[in-house]
């Protein structure tokens, strides 16, 4: 009799237990971003789940779903906005058959992974018209297929701090090295400090050493393909030796500990009018704002070599938004991912929202400061393509450790450069 | 007869089948697969994968720089942290195991940081070390407070062993405090009877008798210590400059950083059998070492 109702308790135990995992499993999902639902025998209820890499301009962002939802009655939209690791939430959830109806990836080698899961869009002619040709260009694949849909412009270069830069009497923006160490002494004795590269973050040294490997003659993907191919090394790219000039320079001109700046710290510093120059890109606009918004911000060149026509200011569009092509709602997902790129409101969400130029032709102001200072380099055609997203995986990682290595005093400038080149040769 | 055997088999899988369920699915399974992924060149995304056979674990051997200094800094915090843990748990250990009641608030105060999430605490210390050194350093002029604590790779390396020790030493302490209350106190004070001294009680008498608690502590510090990967992870992700990458950190960098997951799954294999290895003699030593009171 006792040893019959053990038993039973035992066998509900693990049912109760297994059970539980189920519901734990569900809960879980629905807490990061459901389960895709297939739509009901009524056809009435539809959930579309949508991956965002990004969480800027979140209440923009919201405004946009609910008017959506609110046009389209029955559908539900599901959003994950994975700020951090977005890389990795975005692989768990396609190892896990949970293929998001509408994600987001960085173009380049990045999004090459996801083509096998994407929509082609060539046969959408009306829709790709919307868009800058040039920014159509980026999400297409090796044959040329367009398998993603770009979202804005991002820049990336040095950032400075006009008003500091007026306190220390610098009028013309250096072109050179030497005009930059000069800029910087100028700055010291004006009791500025004058750099506040975030040197903790791998990614910033890696994104600041492509300024360094770019040849305006060849642009990004003639770097990439002559690296690729051999034609190149870093070793005979002309100015990537002066990467540790100015690592040299960050570093004596910079706060007393320069690997414990984080990417926070750096732009909180440059908002603030504590530090003149730092190493970031226009994403993070809202971040400044938040911290000061009166701060007087603007894109420096970066400076690469003893030729003024040298200066570097990377811009491109780095995300771009892939549909699920076995989506069960293609059609929908599909007009969700127009209507956040070009409609009216997602519009509102890139040039208000995120405050950065969007990619699709239109004449809306954008709210960003940094993005329309950046707006006269681009129409004048004086930005190259970004680099580090064409590069082989893990570029600013690795490169970033090599970097710091550096700047710590751990290896020289000869042992980094043949470093970078391993890597690529992998 | 046999009938009632076979009930008690069935009462005993019974109420080992959860446990052994989750054990299985969480952990084994997912090894099993591990092995087999191993042989492929995959990148984590796409529907097909290479074979490639022995490939990666060649390539562990010959053509991956990064993963012998993860080893090499994953062996190094190893032998500090399980010999700091073991000595400090074990001194604190023998004087709260008396009854007192200062000693149960004592041992309250060295258990309470085991509870904490290892990621709060790390973020506590990140905070502690930047900003909070920054302003100590403003206030008392000390030279030890403006030190690059987290920019340097040495004065790194003693900040994670000093944090997760002090995390870690409560659970060590109980583990010890049981095992010298279980010694029976006849034995100790026949000994001081004898004209023992107070060391050589400790160390030829409880130290013997305590052996399966050392056994059992040195066993959980071991495979913690080669596990390290969260503090790795909040603390420096590996810098400055991969001088404080572990080789657990390696292998998900590995896997998802550069999208090389046979590489990063034949890595975690080698893992493996190494700390089964390890674990395997380190718990052949300390038994044999086992006296019975």
């Amino acid at each position: 009799m006792n040893k019959k109702l053990l038993s039973v308790l035992a066998v509900s135990m693990v049912t109760g237990l297994l059970a539980g995992c189920g519901s734990q499993k569900t809960t879980d999902a629905a807490a990061e971003g459901e389960q895709k639902e297939a739509a009901d025998t009524t056809g009435e209820k539809v959930v579309l789940t949508v991956f965002d890499a990004l969480a800027y301009g979140l209440d923009e962002y919201a405004e946009m779903t609910a008017k959506f939802e609110e046009e389209h009655p029955g559908v539900t939209i599901e959003v994950q906005h994975a700020a951090n690791d977005s890389a990795t939430l975005l692989q768990s959830r396609v190892n896990a058959n949970d293929i998001p109806d509408v994600f987001a990836v960085e173009a380049g080698t990045n999004a090459k992974k996801y083509y096998e899961y994407a929509y082609n869009w060539n046969n959408d002619q009306a829709v790709l018209d919307l868009f800058q040709p040039e920014a159509v260009d980026i999400g297409k694949d090796d044959d040329g297929n367009v398998m993603s849909l770009p979202w804005t412009y991002e820049n990336a270069g040095l950032l400075y701090n006009k008003d500091l830069f007026a306190q220390a009497g610098i009028t013309d923006l250096p072109k050179t090295l030497d005009e930059l160490e000069q800029a910087c002494e100028k700055l010291q004795a004006a009791g500025i400090t004058p750099f506040a590269l975030a040197a903790h973050e791998g990614w910033v040294l890696g994104q600041l050493s492509t300024h360094f490997m770019m040849d305006k003659s060849l642009d990004a993907e003639g770097v990439v393909n002559g690296l690729d191919d051999g034609s190149l090394t870093f070793q005979s790219l002309p100015n990537f030796k002066n990467l540790f000039r100015f690592l040299d320079l960050a570093k004596k001109y910079g706060p007393a500990k320069p690997l414990e700046i984080d990417w926070e710290t750096s732009e909180n510093m440059l908002a603030n009018n504590q530090a003149a120059i730092i190493s970031m890109g226009d994403w993070c606009q809202s971040v400044l704002d938040s911290f000061n918004p009166d701060a007087n911000v603007g894109f420096l060149p970066c400076p690469v070599s003893d030729n003024p026509n040298d200066v570097t200011l990377l811009s491109t569009c780095n995300w771009t938004y892939i549909v699920n092509k076995d989506s069960k709602n293609l059609e929908l997902a599909k007009e969700y991912a127009e209507y956040i790129l070009t409609s009216e409101m997602g519009q509102y969400w890139m040039c208000d929202g995120v405050g950065s130029v969007p990619a699709v032709i239109t004449d809306r102001e954008v709210k960003g400061t940094l993005a329309n200072d950046a707006k006269a380099y681009v129409q004048n055609g004086e930005t190259n393509d970004w680099i580090h997203t064409k590069a082989p995986a893990g570029y600013t990682k690795t490169i970033g450790a090599y970097m710091q290595a550096y700047m710590t005093g751990d290896m020289s400038a000869d042992q980094v450069t043949q470093e970078f080149q391993n890597f690529w040769n992998q | 007869m046999n009938t009632k055997k076979t009930k008690e088999l069935l009462v005993f899988v019974l109420f080992i089948l959860p446990a052994l369920a989750l054990v299985l699915f969480a952990s084994d399974v997912p090894f099993v697969m591990n092995m087999y992924y191993s042989v492929f060149n995959w990148n984590g995304i796409s529907r097909d994968m290479t074979f490639v056979g022995l490939d990666n674990f060649v390539k562990i051997f010959t053509n991956d720089s990064f993963f012998w200094i993860s080893v090499k800094f994953t062996l190094k915090y190893a032998l500090f942290f399980v010999i700091i843990v073991n000595i400090a748990a074990l001194t604190i250990a023998m004087f709260l195991a008396s009854e007192r009641r200062s000693n149960s608030i004592a041992r309250a105060f060295y258990y309470v940081p085991y509870i904490i999430s290892m990621t709060a605490i790390s973020l506590l210390w990140k905070f502690i070390l930047g900003p909070g050194f920054s302003s100590l350093y403003q206030i008392t002029g000390w030279e030890i407070f403006n030190w690059s604590w987290l920019g340097s790779g040495k004065l790194a390396f003693i900040v994670i062993v000093v944090m997760t020790t002090w995390q870690n030493i409560g659970y060590y302490i109980m583990n010890y405090i049981t095992g010298i209350i279980a010694v029976p106190t006849e034995l100790l004070e026949a000994s001081r009877i004898d004209g023992a001294s107070r060391i050589q009680t400790a160390t030829k008498i409880m130290l013997p008798l305590i052996m399966p608690s050392i056994s059992v502590c040195m066993l959980t510090s071991l495979t913690f210590s080669f596990k390290i990967f969260d503090v790795i992870m909040v603390f420096t992700k590996g810098g400055p400059g991969n001088s404080t990458a572990s080789v657990a950190y390696n292998i998900y960098s590995e896997a998802f950083l550069n999208n090389n997951y046979g590489l990063a799954t034949a890595k975690s294999v080698i893992f493996v059998i190494f700390v089964l290895c390890v674990t395997a003699i380190q718990t052949k030593i300390t038994k044999g070492k086992e006296v019975e009171a």
